[in-house]
């Protein structure tokens, strides 16, 4: 595929990860099993007629895609692409419940046109005036993979040459006692920061909205560059390790030659088994995790990708990704190589390569 | 039944609430004021908000646009129409 050179990005989520250059943060922790996004001054980023409408997922995503357009004022991005797993959460919900309230009559028009798929873009798409391209990819845990996919599509066909692609997705209260019932979250508390090295079932809930400012042509400075994405769904241990053999093969990489396996391990005990196999795979690399800093959510491979391509091009890895249970290696003198390995509810499983680009 | 002075007041707080006006108080707005355009400087999808208002509040379901467009010229207006329409 056609490499996604990532010009700017912009991240919200549950860590102080706006506007935030490196990855020097001070990390945040729940007690309660759900990360909340660390909401900045939107005020600053939408106008107050519109900000009155827009629910909290909206204006999350909306300022995270501002920002990181803003990053790069006279590129105009060809084609805006957003995957989203389920969406303004709470609008639809509202629309729910006024229709089951009121009868089916005198329905809210506002959370009935905020609680389809495609609002973000298409306000990304008015607000800034750009009328090129415009795709939602609603896949649960496969969202953020497609947009990205799109993007490598569209340049390897050379219909454009810059892309606004990214993720956005909340969680709200109802839906977390929802899915507590389906067994997704742990019955018992846990501090989110240790996440990692629990082994009972469930994981903790989380959101937050990642965009990427993707270029077709390589700039003159170092870039992060997101190389190869293979979205895998159910696939076996054998399936996986092909992926594996494929990507490396692909781009002329040996196994060593990855610097870290940014893992998505989630605390929950089905799935470890999958975590410890990749793991496996890659004998003694470094793995990180990022689940105890977002939490789990459809497109939370997007947070992931955000933090890979900031250790690529600060050449910093903070503390606080490593397991501290786990022995940690030498860190490279220079990363090069990050492989994304997420399994979501082992449906949606995925792997995605970015590399250093200089 | 409430007298005009109340409905009034009761109207512009549920205007406020339905309409997620922040930051604004009843007193603010004015009641002879043009709600759309000017005055409060509401919008299309607004007018879609204050019909729901009418429909669930005062079980008035207007269905002619251009007796929509005159009950909702202001908060006056509209407090007259409620007054006059109401079946609840």
């Amino acid at each position: 595929m056609s490499p996604l050179y990532i010009l700017a990005s912009s991240c919200i989520s549950p860590q102080p990860s706006f506007l935030c250059d490196d990855l020097r943060m001070d990390i945040r922790c729940t007690e309660n099993n759900m990360l909340h996004c660390l909401e900045p001054d939107f005020k600053n980023y939408i106008n107050p007629v519109q900000i009155r409408r827009m629910s909290r997922a909206l204006k999350i995503g909306y300022a995270t895609a501002i920002s990181c357009l803003n990053q790069n004022p006279e590129i105009v991005p060809e084609a805006i692409l957003i995957g989203t797993g389920k969406g303004c959460l709470e609008d639809t919900e509202h629309f729910l419940h006024s229709i089951k309230e009121y009868n089916e009559t005198a329905l809210n028009a506002t959370h009935f046109i905020h609680s389809t798929y495609n609002q973000l873009n298409g306000m990304i798409a008015l607000n800034k005036k750009i009328s090129s391209y415009n795709m939602t990819f609603v896949h649960r845990g496969f969202s953020f993979e497609h947009s990205l996919m799109d993007a490598a599509l569209l340049f390897e066909e050379d219909k454009i040459d810059t892309a606004l692609a990214g993720s956005f997705d909340e969680m709200t209260l109802e839906h977390f006692t929802v899915k507590k019932h389906w067994g997704y979250w742990k019955k018992e508390d846990i501090r989110s920061l240790d996440l990692i090295s629990s082994h009972t079932d469930g994981t903790i809930s989380g959101e937050g909205s990642a965009f990427y400012m993707l270029s077709r042509l390589k700039p003159e400075h170092p870039v992060a560059a997101i190389k190869h994405i293979a979205p895998l769904y159910r696939p076996s241990n054998d399936d996986i390790a092909e992926a594996v053999d494929n990507i490396l093969q692909i781009h002329s990489l040996k196994k060593e030659d990855i610097d870290f396996v940014l893992s998505g391990k989630n605390g929950d005990a089905k799935y470890e088994t999958s975590y410890q196999h990749v793991g496996q795979l890659f004998g003694n690399t470094q793995k990180l995790y990022f689940k105890h800093l977002c939490g789990e959510y459809d497109t939370a491979t997007s947070f992931a990708c955000w933090l890979a391509s900031k250790i690529l091009t600060t050449q910093f890895v903070p503390d606080y990704l490593f397991d501290t249970t786990e022995t940690k290696q030498a860190i490279p003198k220079k990363v090069r190589h990050i492989l994304i390995y997420n399994n979501y509810f082992d449906l949606n499983q995925s792997l995605i390569l970015l590399s250093l680009e200089e | 039944m409430q007298d005009l002075q109340d409905l009034k007041q009761t109207l512009k707080v549920q205007i406020i609430e339905s309409l997620n006006l922040q930051g604004m108080t009843p007193d603010e707005i004015d009641d002879n004021a043009p709600l759309f355009g000017e005055g409060l400087g509401l919008d299309s999808i607004d007018s879609l908000e204050l019909m729901v208002l009418l429909e669930r509040n005062y079980g008035i379901k207007i269905e002619d646009a251009r007796e929509g467009r005159k009950a909702m010229e202001s908060v006056n207006a509209m407090t007259q129409y409620i007054s006059e329409h109401r079946t609840k």
